[in-house]
């Protein structure tokens, strides 16, 4: 798997995984993905357009980072999955505890009082 | 060329559940499914082999995981996933309900739930020692796949022609002029060319031209896609042709029936110019007779490149085909020739191999060890075909070269153990039983490396007591762990008794109904009757086998190895000068 993050004007960190989300995917952007999400409070959008399959193991993955996130104030949320994607986000209930957003200006905006929270 | 194997054999281990869905997409793909049952299949296979490689062996104790894969009914699939670990029953699991919030939130533990909701129906059962999940996937009617009619350009052509009358005010002169056999051509004067053209409508699936068909109008594409299917010695050539592009004019220019069928990809408009208005208005314009010519031969030179890449297509197949079946054969030359242990004149030795494959996973080999031991073996390698080949011939290699340096048996095998899982990147490993037989006393030391189990028939037994397999200390597979130490054990060779080694492709050898033949099968076959050599012996279990597949296909490779132990060898006695008192 791949992964970029970058950084927005607004503050928003803007982690793109690409990629299938199975067993050996996972583990390679586990450590990465990791210190990008879980190590300092943050906003944060994991943009899942380039992924192509999740398991339950990239779903452990995601569930546990935005726990951490969630535990040191900041938030966590995905945006873009690919239909089938989307699908295991909804029948594990996933996407009811963490927020799934279609676009990812849909996401950034929802992350705007999590910004300002954060900047205070 | 072999076809992919519907039944796959892996240690149950993380790092090997990416070769399994790789395995299962290949044969999703060959089979023609759509993609979100393919994205179904792979995401419950992961789960299942990921929860399998996680709890049903105790660590340090890898087992197998076999899946085997069969088409279901209205292109669905059963997948059958077995291990030999702890009993299981995902039924009994009951999943964590979702969490309220992130913060109370578990994560992991959502394998199995995955499993149900994405697969039609989950069958288990615990038979013997092994778990057997059976998981039935069918496509999803309202999927976008299963709405897609199927296009066949053999079927009789359907016409749904709509809007055919048309004035000249209603030339879509824009798309004209964008047409390769319009370019350069002054507006003005395509509407005056354009007249008693029609415009027509096609539905996506509809055929414009079958093949063979008489044609005599040239079409341009003026919205949509149209595809050209062209079928030759069975095979199928696609060409797509977009708005602007023109077809039909070849059987229009030649006069012979249409060359290849042309279909409408998605929904489309075309306007048809009928021959007699192509002949006289149309290419009698410089312009257009120009355009003509260059369409032309870029066709042929899109052709030719296609030729060219079929040609280097058909060279690497035939290059690869050759290749492994110098495999088969390096493999095979590997294996001791019958008459084997040719030299030991109070034992009969024969074996029979039978390849599922062109490259298969078995072998055997017999060498002695000196004048008065000799060694017989029996394997089974991982995978199938050169990585495999080449892996077994450095199996048979270091199995030869240690065993042959007389130390124990047991010390031989944790060496070769250790050797194997070195330089080994792919875990591939091996089943072995190797077997020591002392042929002045008869005795038989052997030793079993996660291998079936071998047979003693008796010679002086009563009927019921004949046939008997050796139980023993079944050690685990060879190139998986380092440092395991082996047991020996040890049974002691009477007249005439014989020793049968085989592999699991015996046993599991399965008829059409799914049905295998099983050991208990095997046994009493053994004890219904006397063998008068080992070339009996394997001949009678080998027509059993075929009596009993009765012509299914087989999915594993078999071998037999038999050894009759026809007396005791005397042993060379030393005279000693004799001393006097």
């Amino acid at each position: 798997m791949l992964l970029e993050s970058s950084i927005l004007e607004d503050g928003t960190t803007v982690v793109s995984l690409q990629g299938r989300m199975d067993v050996s995917g996972t583990q390679e952007i586990e450590l990465p993905l990791t210190t990008r999400t879980a190590i300092s409070k943050a906003a944060i959008i994991v943009d899942l357009s380039g992924v192509d399959f999740l398991a339950s193991i990239g779903l452990r993955a995601l569930v546990s980072n935005a726990k951490a996130q969630e535990l040191r104030g900041g938030r966590m949320v995905l945006c873009n999955p690919q239909p089938a994607v989307e699908k295991v986000l909804a029948s594990t209930g996933i996407d009811t505890i963490i927020p799934v957003f279609r676009t990812r200006s849909a996401a950034q905006e929802y992350l705007l009082p999590v910004l300002r929270k954060l900047r205070r | 060329m072999a076809r992919t194997s519907r039944r796959l054999r892996l240690v149950a281990r993380l790092d090997q559940v990416g070769q399994a869905t790789h395995w299962a997409m290949d044969l999703a793909e060959n089979q023609g499914l759509g993609d979100a049952l393919r994205f179904r299949i792979d995401l419950v296979l992961e789960e299942a082999l990921t929860n399998i490689a996680k709890h049903a062996y105790d660590e340090g104790e890898p087992g197998f995981v076999e899946i085997a894969w069969q088409p279901g009914r209205n292109d669905g699939v059963i997948l059958q996933i077995c291990d030999w670990g702890h009993p299981f029953d995902p039924a009994d699991f009951m999943p964590a309900a979702p969490a309220q919030d992130l913060a109370s939130a578990q994560p992991g533990g959502l394998g199995i739930g995955l499993i149900r909701q994405f697969a039609d129906q989950i069958d288990y059962a615990r038979i013997g020692d092994r778990n057997r999940l059976t998981l039935m996937l069918k496509p999803e009617s309202e999927s976008p796949d299963a709405a897609l009619p199927r296009q066949d350009a053999t079927a009789v052509p359907q016409r749904r022609e709509r809007a055919s009358p048309s004035s000249a005010s209603e030339y879509p002169l824009d798309a004209l002029q964008q047409a390769q056999l319009l370019r350069g051509v002054p507006p003005d004067r395509i509407a005056d060319l354009m007249h008693d053209c029609r415009r027509k409508t096609l539905c996506s699936g509809d055929y414009l031209i079958a093949q063979g068909q008489i044609n005599h109008q040239v079409y341009i594409v003026l919205s949509g896609q149209l595809s050209v299917a062209l079928l030759s010695d069975g095979s199928r050539v696609e060409l797509a042709l977009d708005a602007g592009e023109c077809v039909g004019e070849m059987s229009v220019i030649d006069g012979k029936p249409a060359s290849a069928s042309v279909l409408a990809k998605t929904d489309a408009e075309v306007l048809a110019i009928p021959e007699e208005v192509f002949w006289s208005r149309l290419v009698t314009q410089p312009r257009v007779a120009r355009n003509l010519m260059s369409m032309m031969s870029q066709r042929i030179r899109r052709q030719n490149a296609h030729e060219l890449e079929i040609l280097e297509q058909e060279l690497r197949y035939l290059h690869l085909a050759k290749e492994i079946g110098v495999a088969h054969d390096i493999q095979m030359s590997m294996l001791p020739q019958p008459p084997l242990l040719d030299g030991h004149s109070t034992v009969d030795v024969d074996s029979l191999i039978q390849t599922a494959e062109v490259v298969g996973g078995d072998f055997y080999d017999t060498f002695s060890l000196d004048e008065e031991r000799i060694c017989l073996i029996v394997g089974d390698v991982s995978g199938k075909g050169i990585p495999a080949a080449l892996f077994m011939m450095r199996v048979l290699t270091l199995l030869r070269t240690h065993i042959k340096k007389k130390r124990r048996l047991e010390k031989s095998l944790f060496k070769v153990n250790n050797l194997l899982r070195q330089n080994n990147p792919t875990h591939m490993f091996v089943t072995a039983l190797i077997v020591v037989v002392d042929l002045t006393s008869g005795r038989a030391t052997w030793v079993n490396a996660g291998h079936s189990e071998p047979v003693l028939l008796r010679s002086s037994a009563s009927k019921a007591n004949r046939v008997k397999p050796l139980r023993a200390p079944k050690g685990i597979l060879l190139g998986v762990q380092a440092n395991i130490e082996f047991k020996a054990a040890r049974v002691s060779l009477r007249k005439q008794d014989t020793l049968m080694l085989y592999t699991d492709g015996v046993t599991e050898a399965e008829n059409s109904t799914q049905e295998q033949f099983g050991e208990e099968r095997l046994m009493d076959y053994l004890g219904s009757r006397p063998f008068d050599s080992a070339t009996d012996l394997v001949r009678g279990v080998r027509e059993q086998l075929n009596l009993f597949v009765n012509g299914a296909q087989a999915s594993d490779d078999i071998t037999l190895l038999a050894l009759v132990f026809r007396e005791p060898k005397r042993r060379r006695v030393t005279r000693r000068p004799k001393q006097s008192p």
